[in-house]
Parts: structure tokens; sequence; C-alpha cells
């Protein structure tokens, strides 16, 4: 007799949990359903007030700032023939995620860790695009708290993966020459 | 019945078993993300190239046609070349217009080289993206699709091209 009342208890205990899961489910469902219908309204609200659609987007005046286009500049001349620089390189294209979701990878926090951030430069091998290195120009925004958290995720990340990232502070004037040298210990890897 | 009853225990023991197992892997792989400070080992590879044969092949003419002047970079992410107007400061993620563009990425990219302005936009797909097409229409951003399997000729491609770069 007590064991079929444990059981039933088990069983219980066992359906209840699957169906709060479904409604939770459910219910998130219908969250984020509801959202792009209400995005949709405020939408047509500014459109419908002003006779334009509003503009939601900018384009960039400049992909490097002044100080990043300094720095490619000195890049450029230090790099042997051979090699090409890409900037602002989004590092899912660099890194990716081992034994990622099919189809949802989105869902994977693995992936929303390298899916919005960018490398300021990359290295690669003209011929056959091989990833040699990866550059970050640390100016002064890199010392604010949460950038240094970035950074030094950014960091782990690209450890794990085994690419090489070489952070390199913002200066008024880049030598040339210690920074070929340094490129070369790179290249010869 | 006795049998039964013995089956239905197995069963149900190794049901919450299971369950008990899912909840725990689940939490242990929440914990372990969670922490942005502590990405766990082995969680991440390199990609062995930056393109893929197609886009070296478009590479290599792009490299020869474009004019003195201008350059181009490959694999760029959307969020360094559009900006979302009006976006809150430290509450990026709520915006839905951020997390539309914030995990694309471009193919190529070609630039002014004199201050690095954007003019032009190339990804090679077969179809227009749903969500790129009428953003950098909006940003005023020529975007020009080429398909992977009909990489055009160096001439066909400079002419689809060259026009484009004075109007960015």
């Amino acid at each position: 007799m007590n064991t079929t009342m444990m059981l039933v208890f088990l069983l219980l205990v066992i359906l209840s949990a699957i169906i709060a899961g479904a409604r939770r489910r459910q219910r998130r469902g219908r969250t984020s359903a509801s959202q792009p219908q209400a995005r949709r309204s405020r939408f047509a609200q500014v459109w419908n007030a002003t006779g334009t659609p509003p503009r939601h987007y900018d384009v960039v005046a400049m992909v490097l700032t002044p100080t990043e286009q300094q720095f490619a500049r000195v890049l450029a001349e230090a790099l042997p023939s051979g090699y090409t620089v890409m900037v602002q390189v989004a590092l899912q294209r660099v890194v990716t995620v081992r034994n990622p979701r099919r189809g949802q990878p989105w869902r994977d926090k693995r992936w929303n860790q390298i899916s919005q951030k960018s490398l300021d430069f990359v290295i690669v091998r003209s011929a056959d695009s091989k990833i040699i290195l990866a550059i970050e120009l640390d100016d002064a925004t890199h010392l604010q708290a949460n950038r240094i958290a970035r950074d030094e995720l950014l960091d782990t990340i690209m450890a794990d993966a085994g690419v090489w990232l070489l952070h390199v502070p913002v200066r008024a004037h880049y030598d040339r020459h210690a920074l070929q040298m340094q490129l070369l210990g790179y290249l010869a890897q | 019945m006795r049998l039964v009853l013995y089956g239905l225990v197995i069963l149900l023991a190794s049901t919450g078993f299971s369950l008990l197992c899912w909840w725990l892997w689940l939490r242990w792989r929440r914990s372990a993300t969670e922490s942005p400070m502590h990405a766990r080992h082995r969680d991440y590879l390199a990609l062995p190239t930056l393109l893929n044969p197609t886009e070296q092949q478009l590479a290599v003419l792009l490299r020869d046609i474009l004019p003195m002047g201008y350059g181009y970079t490959a694999q760029m992410a959307v969020n360094r070349l559009v900006t979302v107007r009006h976006l809150r400061r430290g509450q990026v993620w709520r915006d839905p217009r951020w997390n539309r563009i914030a995990h694309k990425s471009l193919d190529f990219v070609i630039i002014r080289s004199a201050d690095t302005q954007p003019v032009l936009a190339i990804s090679l797909t077969d179809s227009p993206d749903a969500v790129l097409d009428p953003v950098l229409r909006e940003v005023g951003l020529p975007l020009v699709y080429i398909a992977p399997r009909q990489i055009p000729s160096r001439d066909a491609l400079q002419r689809q091209i060259v026009p484009l770069l004075g109007r960015g």
C-alpha cells in the first residue's frame, strides 16, 4: 500500500514539473511573439506623425578612428609582403564555438560571448587568408572597468582558441622597426 | 502484480534520475558561462582561414580591380559599420534595432584609404539578406550581392563595382 502511495506521489510530482515547464515555455513564447507587434505599432505611429519613415541607423563616417588610422598606416608599412590587414573583423569569423547547438546558436552563451565582438585588426596570409595574428589597439577607453572585463574575456577566448592576440597601447608615434620586429616574431610561427 | 510494481518503480526512478541529471547539467552550463571572466577551457576553436575559397577568389579579383585610393576589409562586423540612433547607453542589448544587426558581418566592405570611409558593401549570397538589405538601404550604403556559384569575371566585376565607388 505504502509503495503504491509513494508511486502515485512520485508520478504526480513528475507530472506537475512537466506541466509547469510547458506553461513556462508557452508564456515565454507568447511574450517574445507580442514584442514585434508592439514595435511595429510604435514605428507606425512615428511614421504617421512625420509622414516619413523614422530612421533608426546611421553609417559611420570612418571605419577606423584617427588613432587607429595612424596605427594602421604604420602597421601596413611594417608588414612584409604576402600579408594583408583586415580591420574591424567580427570575432565570430575568427573563432567559433566548439560543439555548437545546430540551428540555435543564440541559445548558447559561449556564442553570445563572441557574436557581437570585433577585433580592431586581423593579419592574414594573402595567399590563403590564414589567420596569423589579431591586434587590439588599447586607447583610454580600455582603462574603464567594463572594457577591462571585456579585454580579459577576449584574451581568454583567443588563448582558448589558440589565436595570437597582441595588445598595442595607443601612442602619439609608433616605432615602425620595433613593430616590425614584434610582427616578425608572430609571422615566423 | 509485484513484478509490475517493481517495473514501475524502476521506470519512475530512472525518469526522476534523468530529470535530475538534466537539471544539474543545465545549472552547470549556466554557471560555467554566466561569468564572462572565466570562459571554460576548450570552448572555442580558431577558424582555419578568414575567407572560404569563394571569398578568397573574390578577394583576389577585388585586389586587382580596385582603383588607387580604395582598399577593402573582409568579414567586417556590421555593428562597426552602422550605428543605432538614440541608443540607450549601457543597455544596448535591450534595443531590438541593435540586436538585429549586432551579430551580423559583411563579407567585404570597400573603404576609401585616405580616411577609411566605407563606400560599398559586398555580400556573397544568392538571396538578399532580409535584415542587412533594408538597414544598408536606409543608411545609403550600396550593397552588392554576388552569387557564390557565379563569381563574375574581372571585367564584369569592375563594371559592377567601380561606378558605385563614387556614390559612397
